[in-house]
């Protein structure tokens, strides 16, 4: 169903089917972005929570300014930068560098099944700062266009792609060592 | 190389994933309702394995309990503060400093002790006889004192 049909079915008042259809649309793709920003299958689940409960929450006043999907994405995107936040935190509480404490939850992580090459990438996208974190999954795992990243990081386009630039270059750097 | 490959999740989870987040509307919905009208939607609910059993009021300690765990930080913050500031205090060698000084002062009687002040206070008035005998020391006689004093 597209974004469209779904508003459709909510200005209709079919609420509760518009939602069905808005998570049937877009969970999965959201599962994966949170993961990669995450690190951990159960913070994910957690968080996909709170965003479609936020999302639920703002529907009423969705004005239909922007397409639903980037709405969306924008939710997820900003919980997900409030959930790094909190690691910083939680990371200085259990008396360890950052780097150390995400590089430990990649190596713990019970789900996940890369190999050497791609555990080295993860690592070294969590050593980025977070909005270049964000950045770059979008583009290189999520293959969004800049205009669209634009409008979901209501930032330009020429600001990501210097952005997704550095971030590039320290992960190619990264993985040279 | 795309990383969504990198991570795997448990099986059917999607499919657990689209029902647990399309029952959002009815929780929230029912977040929404004053509790004692919850009560009367709760077997169909609890069907649904939407709402979670209603809790017991808590109990005198537990409510008690945060207050008393206030009150003991604060005296453990008290008695650290005062066990540092005996810590930090003046060292014992000013003690043992003011003890070899009075080892070193003369043993004296208190009333030996002169107040020059106090003694001049208590001094008698200057009489006649002896403002003369100082005039006759110096050579000045009476009556220019006196032609002194009408001048004035």
């Amino acid at each position: 169903m597209t974004d469209g049909q779904i508003i459709s079915l909510w200005q209709e008042g079919r609420r509760d089917e518009a939602f069905r259809e808005l998570v049937a649309a877009y969970s999965e793709r959201l599962y994966w972005h949170v993961r990669r920003l995450t690190g951990s299958h159960e913070d994910t689940d957690d968080l996909l929570q709170e965003i479609f409960v936020r999302a639920w929450a703002a529907l009423p006043s969705f004005r239909g300014e922007a397409q639903l999907g980037t709405w969306l994405w924008r939710i997820a995107t900003n919980q997900s930068l409030n959930f790094l936040r909190q690691q910083r935190l939680r990371a200085a509480l259990s008396f360890k560098s950052l780097d150390r404490y995400e590089a430990q939850r990649i190596d713990e992580d019970p789900w996940f099944d890369g190999d050497a090459a791609e555990r080295r990438l993860m690592k070294a996208l969590a050593r980025l700062p977070h909005k270049q974190r964000i950045v770059f999954s979008l583009r290189y795992f999520d293959e969004m266009s800049y205009e669209e990243m634009a409008r979901v990081l209501d930032t330009s386009v020429g600001a990501l792609k210097a952005s997704y630039h550095f971030a590039s270059e320290i992960i190619r750097a990264e993985l040279s060592d | 190389m795309k990383g969504k490959n990198a991570y795997r999740v448990p099986d059917g989870y999607f499919a657990s994933l689209q029902e647990r987040l399309s029952a959002i509307p009815q929780q929230e919905q029912l977040s929404a309702i004053p509790q004692q009208e919850q009560l009367s939607v709760i077997p169909q609910q609890e069907r649904l394995g939407v709402i979670p059993q209603q809790e017991a009021a808590p109990g005198v300690w537990v409510r008690v309990r945060p207050y008393l765990a206030l009150a003991a930080a604060f005296a453990v913050l008290v008695t650290l503060g005062t066990a540092l500031l005996r810590w930090t205090a003046a060292p014992a060698e000013d003690d043992w400093d003011s003890f070899a000084v009075a080892q070193m002062m003369p043993r004296t009687e208190p009333d030996a002790f002169y107040d020059a002040t106090l003694a001049e206070s208590l001094a008698p008035a200057l009489t006649y006889d002896d403002i003369a005998q100082y005039l006759l020391e110096t050579g000045v006689s009476l009556e220019e004192l006196e032609n002194d004093e009408t001048d004035d």
